[in-house]
């Protein structure tokens, strides 16, 4: 039959053929068989006219088209999809059309959720996510407190683990890691690496299968056979390049052969033991008969695995018990001594926990805000599109079909705010990882697909959230809608209120941000500002620990820092090159504490003991730190073994015992190492802040190495360049005299002071983008809501311009609405920060909580910038030609 | 279901005797890709019943069946309420089926 066919038929045949599969399944035969039919129906009729031919030929084949649009009709019943499609499409024109209001909703809604996505990568890593450890609901830390500060948790003392292991009956397995250093001779120099020993199935426990290799046997934690050792990942690529052939080999540490057994997975990072830079190498501990007895420093990390039965309670309950048995054997070491049984993945987040929780529920809520800035636009905008909304309701549109085409755009909107937002929360996290404060795992947060599965939700919830209202509102258009010319005179007195409540809560939002942010800002200037009593710049310290056989005596000391010293000051750019034994600002810092006397004056009771922080340094030291000396003089040759013992004492020493007197040439007793010597003091120089820039300087006496010979020193070289620039130099000379010798640590004062500021800065600059965050939500929110209302109020103005309003009047009506709510805002705020800033009263240095010019800047700041987004809808109205609004009416 | 103005259009060409959808079209100018949507969304709202015709016709014209539409007792309420709705779908005159209506009629 086919072959008969005219060519017109078979045009429109074929066409049918290729719109047919569009047709959903099911009635796909029968409606190729109704457009069939009609088709040849139609041309057995045409082929009987001959005359009207041509027209109806063209008007078959345009029908036969006309069928793709049946059949899309009938798979858009069938599937909805292409509707969607189209809102989809109509989403982003309107977008592009309203290009100001879109970007402005789009910026907002993705710091909103992109912050939020960050945070929640962070709290879904260290606190939701289970570690990656083996079964970790089993692993627990324990760890040892006081009865009277049980939050303060201490590491185990040796005999506490001891007694731990051998009575508890609770753990599967329990271990303890001991700090450990190795001087590892191998590499490009000599370098210490941190490490630990580790006790009998430490990794066990732990729950940590290694990636190469095996972990420990029990026969190997044996005194003489602990010459085996296995690698953190981190320590295998940098020291091996990540040789796949480590295991079996042998390895020198400590100038002793260590066959390596394994290596670790890179997620391993126990956060256990005190770490100024990743451990790196684990070799087994071979328990000490004095360790049983060794209470008094707490010093080691334990890590258990429960058995499947007891609880974490029980453990607890079970591990004070022993406790007490401890303290009634040992009481003056354990008295008031108790356990703290803590769960590995509590133990992992630590003391991140408390804030990143809070942290969360205020991004949340800075994202509800979002929201709702963002409903409050959409607001304006559908108020401005009603009559589209009533002519499509005309056009056949029923409430449902707007709704769900309002929601799709606000899922346009909020979809292009999610890509926007997940690239903004890479980028946030990647800061947050460089800057922010040291975590277990934090390094492992990335944007994974449980991540995008959040932003999803979070994109999903967010356009019903900021898109129900509008939506709502635009279903249900009035029959007036259509007849109206353009929007009613006034707006809706709810949204009204609803604006205005949205402008006051955003603007006292951002003030109270803007305060902490201000406070901190103050108190960081305020302690970058303090005199740390040293110099701030060109001086680089390198800590050596010089013990063993070669440096067994003082005079082997002396000799080698003398000819350290001497290399050190031959070296291009060195302008002083001093020794000191504790230098401020490094994390291990030796801080040794001894007791302290006036000679001469009569010993205070025991009670009142005064005690002073000793340090041992070369009169160099003082001239490359910059300290100035007050009184006297600094260290000189002659002050040698023979010579009379002499002490330098800093300032508050001397104010504290000599109060408007000279000390240099009284006699001071201090306690060094359990004896009592006596010295002559022979100068007084300024005090030094050792531990942070904001913690108070402490008393220190000086005694000069040459008559205290010590192992634990640091070079202290004052340099005419880039002080990091002599390194290379100072370590040649160095090693030219032991080529052995580990650099413990090497900084620069600038880092040091960098590094004890980086806590306060992170925060600063926390607190100041969700300042930001809040302040570009508060503009945007009163834009949108002022030109909502003034949209609302044209016929008014219309009306006014038209009685002779000036430009001026009009535009005063606008920013004095805006700025009444932005008044009350502003008022609201300040007592809020008022009331809140004590939360943050931690983290101030040298201002108050209420500090005037902080709560003044704030005020002004947020006056202009809420002034500014008044200021745009104001000159709008003004820009009206009262004929034309009037006219539309 | 939603009062159209098309909707009205095809509604008043069932009601004056036009049965097959090219013929609505013929009746109403209005599109293939107008009239075949409004008649499916009318069967779905059981406003038209749809039937296949007697194939012993179809059969002496050697092509398939066509499929006949004609409004139940609620449809016919319904095209009685467009007509009082929308005065312009008076302009459908009746005329032979097969003439190409004047173009007025367009929406």
């Amino acid at each position: 039959m086919p072959s008969r066919d005219p060519f017109l038929v078979r045009l429109s045949i074929w066409l049918l053929r290729v719109i047919r599969p569009l047709v959903p399944r099911d009635t796909r035969d029968d409606w190729m068989r109704e457009w069939e039919g009609e088709v040849r129906h139609r041309w057995s009729w045409i082929a009987r006219d001959r005359r009207t031919r041509w027209r109806e030929e063209a008007e078959l084949v345009r029908r036969a088209g006309g069928a793709v649009s049946d059949a899309a009709y009938l798979r858009r019943e069938f599937t909805w999809d292409l509707d969607v499609a189209h809102d989809f499409r109509h989403g982003l024109r309107l977008l592009r059309k309203r290009a100001l209001l879109s970007a402005l909703a789009v910026i907002v809604l993705a710091i909103g959720s992109g912050s939020t996505i960050a945070v929640f990568s962070v709290v879904d890593r260290l606190i939701v996510r289970d570690p990656p450890y083996r079964d970790p609901g089993r692993v627990v830390t324990i760890w040892q407190t006081s009865v009277d500060t049980p939050s303060e948790r201490e590491g185990a003392s040796p005999g506490a683990f001891i007694a731990w292991r051998e009575r508890a009956t609770s753990f599967e397995a329990i271990a303890a890691v001991e700090p450990f250093s190795f001087d590892y001779l191998a590499g490009s120099e000599p370098e210490t690496l941190l490490g630990g020993l580790v006790t009998e199935r430490f990794f066990e426990a732990l729950g940590v299968v290694p990636l190469l290799g095996r972990t420990f046997r029990p026969e190997e934690h044996v005194a003489g056979r602990a010459d085996i050792a296995i690698l953190s990942y981190g320590g295998w690529q940098r020291l091996f390049g990540g040789d796949a052939g480590i295991v079996g080999r042998v390895v020198q540490l400590e100038e002793r052969p260590f066959r390596i057994v394994g290596v670790l997975p890179h997620w391993f990072d126990p956060n256990l033991l005190e770490r100024t830079r990743p451990r790196e190498v684990y070799a087994p501990k071979a328990l000490q008969d004095f360790e049983r007895r060794s209470f008094r420093s707490r010093y080691w990390n334990v890590v258990a695995r429960l058995k499947p039965e007891p609880t974490i309670d029980r453990a607890e309950q079970e591990l004070r018990a022993v406790s007490t048995q401890l303290a009634a054997e040992n009481p003056r070491t354990m008295t008031r001594m108790t356990a703290a049984v803590v769960p590995l993945a509590e133990h992992l987040s630590g003391s991140a926990r408390g804030p990143l929780l809070i942290l969360f529920g205020a991004i949340v809520l800075v994202l509800l805000i979002a929201c709702a800035n963002v409903a409050s636009l959409l607001l304006a905008g559908a108020s401005e599109r009603r009559r589209e909304f009533a002519i499509r309701t005309a056009l056949g549109a029923g409430p449902g079909r707007i709704v769900r085409q309002v929601l799709v755009e606000s899922f346009t909107l909020a979809c292009l705010a999610s890509v926007a937002g997940i690239i903004f929360a890479k980028w946030a996290l990647g800061a947050v990882v460089r800057f922010g404060p040291h975590v277990a795992q934090l390094d492992q947060v990335a944007i994974d697909g449980r991540i995008l599965a959040f932003a999803l939700t979070l994109t999903a919830g967010t356009a019903l959230l900021f898109g129900t209202a509008p939506a709502l509102q635009a279903g249900q258009p009035s029959q007036q809608a259509m007849k109206d010319s353009s929007t009613s005179g006034t707006a809706s007195r709810p949204r009204r209120r609803f604006g205005s409540v949205l402008v006051v809560a955003e603007v006292s939002l951002a003030m109270i941000l803007l305060v902490g942010a201000g406070l901190l800002l103050r108190s960081f200037v305020a302690v970058a500002k303090i005199d740390p009593g040293f110099t701030r710049s060109n001086v680089i310290a390198m800590q050596v620990f010089t013990y063993g056989p070669r440096y067994a005596s003082g005079d082997r000391l002396r000799a080698f820092y003398d000819q350290a010293l001497e290399r050190a000051r031959a070296v291009p750019g060195v302008q002083a090159a001093g020794l000191v034994s504790a230098m401020p600002l490094l994390s291990s810092n030796i801080n040794i504490e001894g007791g302290f006397r006036v000679e001469g004056r009569p010993a205070p009771p025991p009670t009142e003991q005064q005690t002073t922080f000793i340090s041992i340094a070369t009169g160099d030291y003082f001239r490359a730190m910059g300290i100035p000396l007050r009184n006297g003089r600094l260290f000189a040759e002659t002050d040698t073994p023979s010579g009379r013992p002499v002490a330098i004492v800093n300032d508050l020493i001397a104010q504290r015992h000599w109060p408007g007197a000279n000390p240099v040439g009284e006699r001071i007793t201090i306690n060094w190492q359990g004896r009592w010597l006596t010295l002559d003091v022979v100068g007084v120089v300024g005090r030094l802040r050792h531990d942070a820039l904001d913690r108070e300087a402490r008393p220190e006496v000086f005694m000069p190495f040459a008559q205290t010979p010590f192992g634990s020193m640091t070079f202290v070289v004052r340099t005419a360049g880039d002080p990091a620039g002599i390194v290379p130099a100072m370590k040649t000379a160095v090693w030219a005299i032991d080529p052995t010798l580990a650099f413990y640590d090497i900084a620069t004062i600038d880092t040091l002071l960098a590094q004890s500021l980086s806590a306060r800065r992170f925060l600063l600059w926390l607190l100041t983008g969700f300042a930001g965050l809040a302040f570009a939500l508060a503009a945007a929110g009163i834009y949108g809501v002022l030109t909502f209302t003034t949209l609302q109020r044209r016929r008014e103005m219309g009306v006014r311009l038209a009685m002779g309003a000036r430009d001026r009047d009009i535009a005063a009506l606008v920013v004095g609405e805006g700025m009444a709510l932005v008044g009350i805002g502003i008022a609201l705020g300040l007592l809020a920060s008022v009331a809140s800033t004590r939360l943050l009263s931690a983290f101030l240095f040298g201002v108050t909580p209420i500090d005037p010019l902080t709560l003044g800047t704030a005020v002004l700041l947020i006056g202009v910038v809420a002034f500014a987004a008044c200021y745009i809808p104001a000159r709008r109205a003004t820009r009206m030609d009262p004929l034309i609004v009037l006219r539309a009416e | 279901m939603n009062l159209t103005y098309p909707t009205a259009l095809v509604l008043q060409a069932l009601a004056r005797g036009y049965h097959y959808g090219f013929d609505i079209m013929d009746a109403t100018a209005l599109p293939s890709g107008t009239v075949y949507p409004i008649l499916r969304r009318l069967d779905r709202e059981s406003l038209v019943t749809a039937r296949w015709e007697a194939s012993r016709l179809a059969q002496r014209e050697q092509r398939p069946a066509r499929r006949y539409y004609e409004l139940t007792a609620a449809g016919e309420r319904f095209a009685a309420e467009a007509a009082d709705r929308y005065q312009p779908v008076d302009a459908i005159q009746r005329r032979p089926a097969r003439l190409r209506p004047a173009r007025q009629t367009k929406e």
